[in-house]
C-alpha cells in the first residue's frame, strides 16, 4: 500500500498520568517522523506536576507528524502525534475524542459486554485494546493486557537539560499533602494489626532462593503482596473504592505499592490483577519498578488510574509497624513493618522466630472492624502457609 | 558459555547507579571496609538489584546465604574473587 488510507491514521494523545493530573509537556521525543513504532515502545518523556515519566504507545504504527514541540504544557487529552498504520484493521477505532465519556466513544468498537462493562469499571477506553476475538472484537481477557496511562511518577535522575528538581519535590510534596489531607479529613479509619510468624515463609524463600540465581530470588515482599491480593479477592469490601456516598466493588484485585524515593517523595506503582500473578512474576515487577521509581524511569505501564487497594511496605531499615493514611478514594491501605526476631511462643515453647507486624487502616464507612479482622486472618493464613500460594 | 571475571568499582558504581543515582559518584571514593547498604541507606530490594547487576556483570553466582557478609566494597571483591582493577 503506497498511500495511506484515511482510515488506519489514528493520533496519540497526551494520556492522563494520573488522577491529579491535567496537563503535561513533552520533555523529550524519543522517535521521530518517518519511525515506525512498536506496541509497548516509550515514544517519550513527560514532566507532569509531580514528576517525569516515559509514556508508551499502545498500537504500533508510522509517525506522520509531531503536533507538539518540546517543553510545552499541553491538556490531556491533546493530540501529540500523527500517526498511521500499516496494516489494516478497521475495527478497531483509534484516538478517541478528548472530553466524552469512555463508554460514548468507545460505541463504535467492537467488544464483548463484559469487556465493555469491565472497561468503563477500570476507566480504560477500549479503544486502546487490541481485540483477539471475531472481526478483532474486544473480549474481557485482552483487558488484562491493558494498562491505561495514568498516576505517579518520579524525581528524574538529572542528565542534562532537566527541570528544577527542587520544585518538582515541592509539587510531589504538595499533591502527598492534598492527597492526605483529603484522606484525613474525609476516611473514619479504622485501625487493625496483626503480628504474624514468618518462620515458614523464612525458611521456604531461602531453600527456593538457594537453589537459584540471583535474578531468580524472591524476597518476603513479594510474598506480602500476593497474601495481600490474595485476601482482597477473598474480602471484595475491601478492595474497591468509596464513590458518592457508596462503595464500588473493584474490578480486580489491582494492588498499588507506597516506594518511597530516596531524595524523598512516594511513587506508588500499580499491579493489575495481582492476585493471579505468581510470587515469581510478582517479584519481577517489584524489583524493577522500585529501581525504576527510584532512578525516575517508572513507565506508564505500572502508572494509571484503577488502583483498589494499597500496600506499603517500610522494608528492612523501616519502623516496627506503619499506621497509614488509605488512599482515597479506595477503602483500604495494608501495612508492613520490618521483620525482627522476637520471642514467640511455638507448641508452648518460647523460640526466636521472624515476625512482621502487619496493620490494616480502612474506611469505616465501607467495612467494620469485624471484616477488618477476617482479611487479616486470611492475610496470614498465606504467610503462615507459603507451600499454598 | 559465559566467562567469568572479576568484579571491579566500576561494576559497583553502574550497580548502584541502577538504584541510587544520587550517591552513585560516591563509591569510588568510598571507604572500602564500610557498610556500604548503611551508609547509602539502602534496603533489600535495592540490594536484589545490585547483586543481580553484579552476578550479571561478573558471570559469577552470589550465594543469598553471603548477604550479610557481602556489605563492603573490599568483601564483595574478596568474594568476587577479584583483585582491584
Amino acid at each position: 500500500m503506497s498511500q495511506t488510507d484515511s482510515s488506519t491514521e489514528f493520533e496519540y494523545l497526551m494520556p492522563s498520568l494520573g488522577a491529579d493530573m491535567d496537563e503535561g509537556s513533552v520533555i523529550e521525543w524519543l522517535i521521530g517522523v518517518g519511525d515506525l513504532v512498536e506496541r509497548g515502545q516509550v515514544i517519550a518523556r513527560v514532566e507532569t506536576e509531580k514528576s517525569d515519566i516515559d509514556i508508551e504507545i499502545w498500537h504500533e504504527g508510522t509517525v506522520d507528524e509531531v503536533l507538539v514541540e518540546p517543553r510545552r504544557i499541553v491538556s490531556v487529552g491533546t493530540p501529540l502525534l500523527k500517526l498511521h498504520r500499516s496494516r489494516v484493521d478497521s475495527h478497531v477505532d483509534f484516538a478517541p475524542p478528548v472530553g466524552e465519556p469512555v463508554s460514548q466513544r468507545d460505541a463504535t468498537v467492537l467488544a464483548s459486554p463484559l469487556a465493555r462493562h469491565l472497561a468503563d469499571e477500570r476507566g480504560v477506553s477500549l479503544s486502546d485494546v487490541v481485540g483477539s476475538g471475531p472481526h478483532g472484537a474486544v473480549r474481557c481477557c485482552d483487558l488484562d493486557r491493558v494498562t491505561t496511562p495514568e498516576l505517579s511518577t518520579t524525581t528524574n535522575a538529572p542528565d542534562g537539560g532537566e527541570p528544577d528538581p527542587s520544585s518538582r519535590a515541592d509539587r510531589m510534596r504538595a499533591t502527598i499533602a492534598m492527597r492526605m489531607e483529603r484522606s484525613s479529613s474525609d476516611i473514619p479509619h479504622y485501625r487493625l494489626e496483626r503480628a504474624i510468624d514468618l518462620g515458614a515463609l523464612t525458611q521456604y524463600l531461602a531453600e527456593r532462593n538457594e537453589q537459584r540465581p540471583v535474578a531468580e530470588r524472591i524476597l518476603p515482599a513479594a510474598a506480602f503482596v500476593r497474601a495481600t491480593a490474595i485476601a482482597a479477592a477473598r474480602h471484595p469490601e475491601l478492595n474497591g473504592t468509596w464513590v458518592d456516598g457508596r462503595f464500588v466493588p473493584g474490578a480486580g484485585v489491582n494492588v498499588s505499592v507506597v516506594v518511597s524515593l530516596r531524595t524523598g517523595g512516594l511513587l506508588t506503582p500499580l499491579i493489575r490483577d495481582a492476585d493471579q500473578y505468581s510470587l515469581d512474576e510478582l517479584m519481577h515487577q517489584i524489583a524493577e519498578f522500585t529501581a525504576a521509581a527510584r532512578t525516575g524511569t517508572l513507565r506508564s505501564t505500572w502508572t494509571g488510574a484503577g488502583s483498589t487497594i494499597t500496600i506499603t511496605n517500610l522494608g528492612d531499615r523501616g519502623a516496627d509497624l506503619v499506621h497509614g493514611l488509605i488512599s482515597p478514594p479506595e477503602v483500604a491501605l495494608v501495612g508492613f513493618g520490618r521483620v525482627v526476631e522476637r520471642p514467640w511462643v511455638v507448641d508452648r515453647q518460647v523460640e526466636p522466630r521472624p515476625i512482621v507486624i502487619v496493620t490494616l487502616g480502612a474506611d469505616h464507612r465501607a467495612t467494620d472492624a469485624s471484616v477488618g479482622s477476617r482479611f487479616l486472618a486470611t492475610l496470614a493464613r498465606s504467610l503462615e502457609n507459603p507451600e499454598m500460594s | 558459555m559465559n566467562t567469568t571475571r572479576s568484579v571491579t568499582v566500576d561494576d559497583l558504581t553502574a550497580a548502584i547507579a541502577a538504584v541510587a543515582p544520587d550517591v552513585a559518584g560516591e563509591v569510588a571514593g568510598l571507604d572500602r571496609d564500610i557498610d556500604l547498604f548503611e551508609e547509602f541507606g539502602l534496603d533489600s530490594m535495592d540490594r536484589l538489584n545490585i547483586m543481580t547487576a553484579l552476578s550479571e556483570a561478573t558471570g559469577r553466582e552470589i550465594s543469598e546465604r553471603q548477604y550479610p557478609e557481602l556489605t563492603s566494597i573490599n568483601r564483595l571483591m574478596a568474594y568476587l574473587d577479584g583483585p582491584v582493577t
